[in-house]
């Protein structure tokens, strides 16, 4: 199972790297969850104890997700033109099977962008993904752990 | 022939004012030492001891809550070799043991306690943290300023009351959300600043492609659109929607208004967009379902650190607390669709600005309809088709840098 877990992911960054967001948009179930809490400059347990209810960086259903991917395709959303060069790895990726056919999957990424001429930032963190598998895999849930404290313009999909 | 930073005359501002870094220390020393300056929301303090850390200027200072119940503001900088005191962002403290040689200091920011033997003159009510002149809190929000001559904060904040008291105080106060969106802005902190409380002419050029989405409900033209400034240098941005269409935050209004907890005026007014800037780096943008309080901190001439809260009712319901936080956190946030292009736009200014020549000037010129200036509401108005209120923020601000102490 691991073997096409990676496949799996590996696949869905070729498709955030190349801007194949309406193919990407395929992947995600319709009722995903999709959310990445702002981190907090406090001690592990305060952070973790706190971590539902800080205000979040993502807090996406798949229709908002649409929206954000319909507003790129306007070709009109200026952060994007021209858009950002995106690279990114995902590694550590572990697999467990949890009830009702779903797979919590677990993987870190590092994101290289760049925009313009010379604008560079690396974009580093940790995922907790629930994949169900039903014939296709579909995105149920994924919690994003970025590891930063105070972020950049974010305008990408992780 | 070395013109002015501010001309008010030429309605032209210097682009030096966004990159030297002369005027960034002195605009320290001046703007951000005699302002009101916000630093937290009273939500954020829920028992005595609760602290959190926050900038004044670019100075880190903790805000506390006393065991009288009164806040202290004072530098989170030991003022023995200036290591940082407090390292958690929020938490609560009786005390505060600098990490460095262990000095001990209260939540008043008093040295109370030295590991060393010293001689007997040491005196440690000398070697207390650099405090705050004045703390004092407006419905719920809570500012200082590091001078003692400063007139009260609720004159400070004079006409612009009115229109925060829309926001903050017609149902019950407020409250912020938990957790803070930080990002780095690669722009001068004036350039938001200024953009917030009277720039409405980016929205339908930077945003739209929201507008081409169906995204945006704004009429600028009607009889509730204008602009308002104040002698203090606050401005603000009010634009009256095209179409009244009610959502669940406008039904969730009109069943404030029929319980009479907000008035009729404020109820129209909380229909239409509100982008605020108070003077010199404390914003607001509200329209309903969405209301964000940010604080744009200057971290050096061509970089700030924006940290931004999502405000709503205290007494909201959840699901409209929800809502807001949602909107917030889609719209304007790091990942915010509209802050997304915000901030794209002022990088690439800002590094442009530094390609100048130092004579290069900015066009503060358009003043369209001059007959709108008087409109029934608080403060100066004037028509949204003008720079008027951007030049009054750039006004204030050379007034007060014009009087540093001991530079001309
Ligand atoms: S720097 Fe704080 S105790 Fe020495
Ligand atoms: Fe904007």
């Amino acid at each position: 199972m691991i073997h096409d877990i990676e496949r799996l992911l590996f696949h869905e960054a070729h498709l955030l790297d190349s801007g194949r967001y309406r193919e990407w948009l395929e992947l995600l179930a319709l009722n995903l969850r999709y959310w990445a809490p702002v981190r907090a400059n406090v001690s592990r347990a305060q952070e973790k104890q706190d971590e539902t209810q800080r205000l979040p960086l993502f807090d996406e259903n798949k229709a908002s997700l649409i929206l954000r991917v319909d507003r790129l395709d306007t070709e009109l959303a200026w952060t994007e033109i021209p858009p950002t060069r995106t690279r990114r790895f995902i590694s550590n990726i572990t697999a467990d099977t949890e009830q009702d056919g779903l797979v919590l999957v677990r993987s870190n990424f590092m994101v290289f962008r760049s925009r313009s001429f010379r604008e560079e930032w690396l974009v580093v963190g940790c995922r907790e993904d629930k994949w169900s598998t039903g014939g296709k895999w579909l995105l149920r849930e994924r919690k994003i752990l970025v590891d930063h404290c105070t972020v950049e313009n974010l305008s990408l999909f992780l | 022939m070395d013109k002015r930073l501010v001309d008010i005359h030429d309605r032209t501002v210097s682009g030096r004012v966004f990159t030297d870094p002369d005027i960034f220390a002195r605009e320290q020393a001046t703007v951000f030492s005699q302002s009101w300056l916000y630093l937290g929301h009273r939500s954020q303090f829920k028992e005595k001891g609760d602290f959190i850390q926050a900038y004044a200027g670019t100075m880190p200072v903790l805000l506390c809550l006393d065991g009288e119940g009164g806040f202290n503001v004072f530098a989170n900088v030991c003022s023995h070799r200036a290591a940082r005191v407090c390292q958690q962002e929020y938490g609560n403290a009786r005390k505060f043991v600098c990490p460095y040689h262990n000095w001990v200091f209260d939540n008043k920011g008093d040295l109370i306690g030295v590991p060393r033997r010293h001689s007997p003159e040491f005196d440690k009510s000398k070697w207390g943290l650099c405090k705050a002149a004045q703390v004092s809190v407006y419905r719920d929000l809570i500012f200082c300023t590091f001078s003692p001559a400063a007139a009260p904060l609720e004159d400070y904040l004079g006409d612009m009351k009115w229109y925060l008291d829309m926001l903050l105080d017609c149902n019950g106060g407020t409250e912020v959300s938990k957790g803070t969106h930080r990002s780095t802005v690669h722009c001068n902190w004036k350039i938001p600043a200024e953009q917030f409380g009277s720039d409405n002419w980016h929205f339908q050029a930077v945003h739209c492609s929201m507008g081409k989405l169906g995204r945006r409900n704004e009429d600028p033209n009607s009889e509730d659109s204008f602009h308002v400034w104040t002698d203090q240098g606050h401005i603000l941005i009010c634009i009256a929607p095209k179409q009244e269409v009610d959502t669940t935050y406008t039904l969730y209004l009109d069943k404030l208004a029929a319980e009479q907890r907000i008035s009729e005026a404020q109820r129209k007014l909380l229909r239409c967009t509100l982008v605020i800037t108070i003077f010199p780096n404390l914003s607001f943008v509200y329209f309903p379902g969405l209301c964000s309080i940010r604080v744009w901190n200057p971290r050096s001439p061509d970089q700030t650190e924006l940290w931004s809260w999502a405000l709503y009712h205290k007494d909201a319901p959840e699901q409209i607390k929800d809502l807001v936080r949602k909107q917030v956190t889609r719209l304007f946030s790091p990942t915010g669709m509209l802050e997304q292009d915000d901030l794209e736009v002022w990088s690439r200014l800002a590094d442009n600005l530094k390609g100048m020549p130092p004579d290069f000037r900015l066009c503060y010129e358009f003043d369209a309809d001059p007959e709108i200036k008087n409109r029934p509401f608080p403060g100066h108005t004037a028509s949204l088709q003008s720079d008027i209120a951007a030049l009054a923020f750039y006004k204030r601000w050379a007034e007060i840098i014009a009087h540093a102490d001991g530079t001309p």
